[in-house]
């Protein structure tokens, strides 16, 4: 029997044993035990930072024999999203695994070391005259690992696609070591199970991702982004349905609520309206030249725009980064996404701000349209300081955005969607779960995982159903 | 087939929808492959509670089964091997839901594929993947094969048009993977659902995603004096930037097979010809089409052919949709391959193939997914000639070989099935193996679902 499959700390001696095993695989300097790295309340005993594939492929087998919990990081941020470990052991850093990046401008493709984050390989992606389909949250500290494992997909989703839709394969570590490649560098390939979907957004649950091949795209002809402030939530989703009836095909689709633009970091776009409005829409289309301006002037054509604001190129490219930055300021305590049928997001949100402001919350929200994703960014009144857990203060907060977060998320359930907690959990009432309750179909997951990782090595209770 | 069960099934499905008389399971015994496997019994399912009971009632018997389409499967994986039943889902073939708010439709595994679109066309709306089978193939099939087609190179593959399944697991028991939202949070079960070959239970209804018909769509043939100078072309159609929707290629053998059975106007001269079809808005798509009409004139285009109407858009779609059948009159038997490279190694690719083919003295015709890099060589030759047999089956596995050695992977489109279990081993580990059998055995601990199929044995138990 796995020795950590009961939830007792192990004891100093069992984790100095196994640091002092760790540090003789990877070198003086690189264990240590005394982490600062604390998941959801749960504090990190023992950190490991590998300098390559083979020492993490060896370290995962001797954890996983020794009964260790491990959870992984890249840059870290996104490990709050989930519930907190049932067991946390040690911590593993990639950041310095050795990175590479290959992109394959002929063949459409990049493949590129898990450990790279997003902004270096846009960057050398760019250079060779080809988009990256990946539009993941903080692109300076993300990984192109980190995206993939959460699936977190961005504005431009709209027009590319689910992370799932743009993996082509990748090699991974399972829990005991074990190292295993699946799909390749090509779009077609049904050669066994397609065990690279299983594991893009599978929040590390299954194995540690090291590398991952992505398709990619031509640079557009043209990138143009529609910005128009809202009289109402309701119009937003008048004008977004009826752009997308109409066959035109943007790149994104979004609605960016005004508690957002002020709560949640307020970004260029804002200044084109500082007029009254509910909330922007923005619409990015790419592609040929001529395609492109039609599709600026049929939006802009359209009945009640009155004051619409057309970026484009670079300056229409930074406005859609800034998007995936959104939610990244203070005065945020808790973030939550959810993803419904894409017709039910609208009265989703509208529901969501009216029990924010019965329960005086502020928050913002960013949807998108095409995908049917709500990012709720939820502050307090007056930016209170919920470090002390003791205090009533607090304790009233907690109350509030669990109420407002189980609102949204009966919402969601109710409309066929589901809704996660990115950020905030330690705030929320005790045994608030990160995912929600439980489908028929987490028992399914749970018996993958079981088969995948026995003893329950990797990222233990954080995913859904208890995975 | 024990009786006694074969009774237990009537009474779920009613005595006419159970077939167990030899002459009647003899018309299931093979598929689109070739290979022969006689079934135990078939059973015709009109509803997901038949389907669990089936699935229930062979569960306690222990009896291996197989879900069945239309058996249009090129790979054997509709054969029921060690005596399994057949488990059809043709009766289940219905539009359960057209939603377009939410831009999908929920359908019957039994649908033709063809149907589907059909069915969305009064909406303005269609189902993307469009395998050359699609007249023929139902939607259940395609998701277990997670079927190709032309237009994959733009959209992708079944798998991107997949949000979610309602499938029977292999204990009988009914479950929802995914829905109509995307990206909802856990294991993404229909992603490794989709393309599992009817190994981890049977689908009963699919949320497919749909796309408004496009604006507008050209569709133009360029020939070539040889296959090199079209794979040219290819590349330098990619390298530009330019995304068509389809780039399909043909040599010369194959466009006199099909020009000799369908008279669609292919020149019969030249070396190679690209079928490219453009779609999207009107805006700019003249200076697109100009643009990649340019690109194959400066690539030593002999003619470029724009279609002017529908009516030479269905002409030249006509050819490519037929053919296989156009070949496959030629001899008595045929061996079509899918392989896939790196589209940049694909003329590499057709050279070995083409050199391979002569080293073995067979006449190899080859039409090919270019913009994906997805080759279908494909061996005429005649089975009641074990010699010849032998030979093709010989070519066959070099084909993939060689595929794999270029960086690719040896099923595109078509699937492992029974047909390519040997040449697992050439693009994957025995660790590889080992965790896609986890996958299988988590979906279907007592092996009954689809025995035999997509994944070889592990290798100690093959030696032994």
């Amino acid at each position: 029997m796995p020795r950590g499959s009961t939830a007792e700390r192990r004891s100093l001696l069992e984790l100095a044993t196994l640091a002092a095993q760790l540090e003789d695989l990877l070198g003086v300097g690189r264990v240590s035990m005394r982490s600062q790295v604390v998941i959801n309340g749960v504090s990190a005993r023992v950190e490991a930072r590998p300098s390559s594939t083979d020492q993490l492929a060896t370290l995962l087998a001797i954890a996983n024999a020794d009964g260790a919990a491990v959870c992984v990081a890249g840059r870290g941020s996104k490990l709050a999203w989930g519930n907190p470990p049932a067991r946390f052991d040690l911590l593993v850093h990639t950041r310095e695994l050795p990175a590479h990046c290959w992109v394959d401008a002929d063949d459409l493709t990049l493949t590129v070391s898990a450990a790279t984050t997003l902004t270096k390989a846009r960057t050398q992606v760019r250079a060779k005259n080809r988009v990256l389909p990946l539009d993941g949250g903080r692109p300076g500290r993300a990984t192109v690992g980190g995206v993939v494992a959460t699936a977190d997909q961005g504005a431009r989703g709209a027009g590319y696609g689910g992370v799932r839709d743009v993996v082509l394969g990748l090699k991974a570590i399972l829990a005991d070591g074990t190292r295993v490649a699946f799909g390749g560098r090509t779009i077609k390939n049904v050669a066994g199970y397609d065990m690279t979907k299983l594991f893009v957004g599978s929040f590390g649950a299954l194995g540690v991702i090291t590398e991952v091949t992505l398709r990619l795209l031509p640079l557009p002809d043209r990138l143009a982004l529609v910005v128009l402030p809202l009289a109402s939530l309701s119009q937003g989703a008048d004008l977004a349905t009826s752009i997308l009836d109409s066959g035109l095909q943007p790149l994104a689709l979004e609605v960016v609520s005004r508690g957002a633009v002020t709560l949640a970091g307020a970004f260029r776009a804002a200044s084109c309206s500082r007029a009254e409005g509910a909330a922007l829409l923005l619409v990015a289309f790419a592609g040929h030249r001529a395609a492109v301006e039609r599709s600026v002037r049929e939006v802009r054509d359209r009945s009640g725009v009155r004051e619409a604001v057309v970026l484009e190129e670079a300056e229409a490219e930074s406005e859609l980064d800034a998007l995936a930055g959104l939610g990244a300021t203070p005065e945020v305590v808790l973030r939550a996404r959810v993803t419904v049928p894409m017709s039910e997001v609208w009265s989703l949100a509208a529901e969501a701000e009216v029990s924010a402001s019965v329960g005086r919350l502020p928050i913002g929200y960013r949807i998108g349209g095409a995908r049917g994703a709500l990012d709720l960014w939820v502050g307090i009144e007056g930016g209170s300081d919920l470090s002390r857990p003791a205090d009533g203060a607090r304790q009233h907060w907690s109350e509030a955005l669990t109420s407002l977060l189980a609102g949204v998320r009966r919402g969601a359930v109710t409309r066929g969607g589901q809704l996660s907690v990115v950020e905030g959990l330690g705030l929320l009432t005790p045994g608030f779960d990160a995912w929600g309750e439980p489908k028929p179909s987490f028992e399914l997951m749970g018996r993958i995982k079981t088969r995948l990782d026995p003893r329950g090595t990797l990222n233990p209770g954080r995913f859904v159903g208890g995975i | 087939m024990n009786q006694s069960l074969v009774k237990e099934l009537r009474d779920v499905v009613g005595p006419a929808n159970v077939l167990d008389r030899l002459v009647d399971l003899q018309t299931y015994e093979y598929d689109a492959y070739g290979e022969r496997s006689l079934p135990g019994a078939v059973v015709f399912v009109h509803s997901r509670d038949e389907v669990s009971a089936v699935v229930r009632i062979l569960g306690r018997a222990g009896v291996p089964f197989v879900p069945r389409g239309y058996g249009t499967n090129l790979n054997g994986g509709s054969l029921a091997l060690f005596g399994g039943v057949v488990i059809e889902t043709g009766r289940m073939n219905k539009v359960l839901e057209i939603d377009i708010p939410n831009r999908c439709v929920v359908v019957q595994p039994g649908i033709f594929t063809f149907d589907v679109s059909t069915e969305l066309a009064p909406h303005g709306y269609y189902y993307v993947p469009d395998p050359a089978s699609l007249k023929a193939s139902s939607i259940g099939g395609n998701v277990a094969e997670n079927a190709g087609g032309p237009h994959c190179f733009k959209y992708g593959v079944t798998s991107n048009h997949v949000l979610g399944l309602e499938v029977v697991l292999p204990d009988g028991e009914a479950v929802w993977l995914g829905g109509k939202n995307v990206d909802s949070p856990g294991l993404d079960l229909t992603g490794v659902f989709v393309g599992s070959e009817g190994t981890l239970g049977i689908v009963t209804a699919a949320i497919l995603r749909i796309l408004k018909v496009p604006e507008t769509v050209k569709t133009m043939l360029a020939a070539f004096r040889s296959l090199e100078d079209a794979g040219n072309v290819v590349s330098a159609i990619v390298a530009a930037g330019l995304v068509p929707a389809t780039l399909e290629m043909m040599d010369n053998r194959t466009i006199n097979a099909v020009e000799d059975a369908l008279a669609c106007g292919y020149p019969r001269d030249a070396g190679a010809i690209l079928l490219i079809e453009l779609d999207g808005l009107r805006d700019g798509m003249d200076d697109l089409t100009e643009q990649i009409g340019d690109l194959c004139r400066v690539h030593g285009a002999l003619d470029v052919r724009i279609a002017r109407d529908e009516a030479e858009r269905a002409t030249l779609w006509r050819g490519r949709q037929g053919t296989f059948a156009s070949i496959t009159r030629l001899a008595p038997n045929y061996m079509s391959l899918d392989g896939t490279v790196p589209r940049t190694m694909l003329p590499e690719a057709l050279r070995r193939v083409a050199k391979l083919a002569g080293g073995y003295g067979l006449d190899v015709f080859c039409v090919l997914h270019a913009g994906d890099g997805n080759l279908h060589p494909c061996f005429l030759y005649d089975g009641t000639d074990a010699e010849a047999k032998r030979k093709v089956e010989a070519a066959s596995m070099e084909v993939l070989r060689i595929c794999a050695s270029l960086g690719g992977t040896v099923s595109g489109e078509h699937g492992i099935g029974i047909e390519k279990l040997a040449a697992m081993d050439l693009v994957f580990s025995e660790d590889d193996l080992r965790a896609q059998r986890a996958v299988k055995s988590a979906f279907d601990p007592r092996g009954l679902c689809n025995p035999g199929k997509l994944l070889p044995p592990p290798r100690s138990a093959a030696v032994a």
